[in-house]
């Protein structure tokens, strides 16, 4: 009797949590979209904004940017994490070497990401002589990713079955083949979900950018393919303010008459960003799983 | 594999515990003076057996008693256990295969293993099959074949021959055991290893296995274990009972069954033991 009225409760309490954590969401997304959504029209996406002194325009070479840099960055860190964490569950051997390796993993993905942002900074902005570019930004969002990316790598891989990899090798199978042809498509769903988790982080991403990318976008000529181009928007060496550090710029500095407006319909076009991006990598993600298992 | 030709053929120590010196049968694999250590746990104890070619080897003993250890070494799994050592000797055709020279990958190919559970990968029931065959390069209209080939031998083709494309997950329990075989079988060895292939499945599949299990060994020569008595009765020629690591008794199975020489093998066989 009391083991059920024990489990009522901590049923109800679950209930309440779950209930708590969907209405914030609900409540939050509501709220910018409420604020934000009017101010949103095909202008708002496409054009650039306007001056400071008219205000006006749009954010579409942040709306840009913000895609921009993020496939910059995963160009760079899924290789690099599938790296790392195919050798971490699959190679490293228990040891000295491979607990450093644990330990500086976990320190950097503990890194506040302003620390990362002026580190970036010093390397790939002055050091480099590129000064504030998509690079530099990719590169140091990279820094601040990757750890995040090898640690679901490896634990993705670690949940694949053992039976599966003791069947591949009893099959005379190489221990390379067994992890890019049984491993890795076992654990892609979970590959995939941590690598959303880490795009994700890109898009909101915006103190580890202001001193990398920049704060301000060049005027862009979206027919210009030329990525040497200084206007061309494919340029990976031009400066890139992305929306969420436009946001944090309009916010706090201002000056432009309808700051608020642009702030408002900037934020809710990012949550409308990372939604459709989040769609869309889920849905791609059950595309080519379904390949590599034959379901359906 | 490396030649690694033993210049006088061993003769095992027969101290009235591993061999029948009397058979007339070629020796597809034996084993010399097998010592296998879990770090501090001394898990096989001395063991010298043969399997003989195209016959069925049970292996039978009391639950961890060594039975998957031993099997495992036939074909090297046991290098995937960290802290594992095996010593003594694995002649194969006259190489002894337990050897850090031995190409393993290569020695798998040769000694298949289907495991207690089954094991399919999470890919289609075609794909199960040429997934090892294709990565040695074989024709689209080979693995066609081999396709077919494996899955009549091993009695699935009628029941999956239209789902072809389908994941193998979908599969039964038993089917997708009869999967593995087939899986297995598709690489063409000379000995297949089977530890408690049946011990997951309803007796209808543990039948159909059992029938399987005759018709391969005109083939391939064929080690199982086994904890059912009957089992091992019905399906094999040599029984080779196992106790804490050593290896009490192997004879031919008509033999060991009726008139087992050991005290110990009786009992067991008798259920008058633990
Ligand atoms: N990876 C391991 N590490 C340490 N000890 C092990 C390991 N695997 C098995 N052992 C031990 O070695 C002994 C033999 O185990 P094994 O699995 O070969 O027994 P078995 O005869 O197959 O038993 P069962 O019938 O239950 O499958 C057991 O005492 C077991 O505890
Ligand atoms: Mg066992």
């Amino acid at each position: 009797m009391r083991a059920k009225v024990t489990d009522r409760i901590a049923t109800l309490c679950f209930y309440l949590i779950a209930i708590l954590i969907i209405g914030i969401l609900a409540g939050m997304i509501g709220f910018i979209l409420f604020k934000g959504l009017h101010v949103i029209n095909w202008d708002f996406v496409t054009e650039a904004p306007g001056s400071v002194l008219t205000g006006g325009g749009g954010v579409g070479p942040q709306l840009f940017n913000s895609f921009y840099l993020l496939v910059l960055t995963m160009i760079i860190t899924v290789p690099l994490g599938l790296g790392g964490g195919i050798y971490l569950a699959e190679y490293a051997k228990p040891g000295q070497l491979t607990n450093v390796l644990r330990l500086s993993i976990e320190v950097l993905s503990s890194l506040p990401s302003i620390v990362v942002g002026l580190f970036g900074l010093m390397v790939f902005v002055q050091y480099t002589g590129w000064g504030f570019s998509l690079a530099a930004g990719a590169l140091t969002l990279t820094v601040f990713n990757l750890p995040l990316m090898v640690r679901i790598v490896e634990q993705a891989l670690g949940t694949v079955p053992r039976e599966q990899k003791e069947a591949s090798f009893a099959l005379g199978v190489t221990h390379w083949h067994t992890i890019v042809k049984v491993l890795l498509p076992a654990a892609l769903p979970g590959i995939l979900t941590g690598t959303i988790l880490a795009a994700g982080r890109v898009f909101g991403e915006a103190a580890a950018l202001m001193f990398t990318a920049g704060m301000s976008s060049p005027d862009l000529d979206f027919s210009n393919w030329d990525i040497t181009s200084p206007v061309s928007p494919l340029n990976p060496f031009r400066p890139a303010s992305t929306l969420a550090v436009h946001i944090w710029k309009i916010n706090s500095e201002g000056i432009v008459p309808d700051a608020k407006e642009i702030a408002s319909g900037a934020s809710a076009l990012l949550v409308i960003a990372v939604l459709i991006f989040n769609l869309f990598a889920r849905w791609f993600g059950r595309l080519i799983h379904a390949r590599l298992t034959s379901t359906r | 594999m490396e030649k690694l030709i033993t210049p006088f053929r061993f003769q095992p120590k027969t101290d009235g515990r591993s061999l029948l010196t009397d058979e007339t049968r070629p020796i597809q694999l034996e084993t010399l003076d097998l010592d296998v250590y879990y770090g501090e746990k001394h898990a096989i104890k001395q063991v010298n057996l043969p399997l003989y070619q195209n016959t069925v080897t049970a292996l039978i003993g009391p639950s961890g008693c060594g039975k998957s250890t031993f099997l495992r070494c036939l074909n090297r799994m046991n290098d995937m256990i960290p802290g594992t050592r095996v010593m003594g000797k694995i002649l194969v055709e006259g190489v002894n295969i337990n050897d850090s020279r031995i190409n393993v990958t290569q020695l798998r190919r040769q000694i298949g293993m289907v495991f207690q559970r089954p094991n399919p990968f999470a890919k289609s029931i075609y794909e199960n099959i040429v997934f090892a065959p294709r990565l040695y390069g074989i024709s689209k209209k080979e693995q066609e074949k081999l396709v077919e080939e494996s899955l009549r031998k091993t009695g699935l083709w009628d029941e999956v021959k239209d789902r072809l494309h389908t994941s193998a997950l979908a599969l039964s329990g038993g089917q997708q055991q009869r999967l593995c075989i087939a899986r297995a079988i598709a690489m063409k060895p000379k000995i297949i290893l089977l530890d408690e292939p049946a011990s997951a499945l309803d007796p209808v599949s543990t039948g159909k296995i059992e029938e399987l299990v005759q018709e391969l060994k005109n083939e391939f020569t064929i080690a199982i274990v086994t904890h059912n008595m009957q089992q091992a009765a019905r399906i094999s020629d040599y029984t080779a009972y196992f106790y804490m690591g050593e290896l009490i008794e192997h004879d031919r199975t008509d033999v060991l069954f009726v008139n087992p020489r050991k005290k110990e093998t009786e009992d067991y066989l008798t259920g008058r033991f633990g």
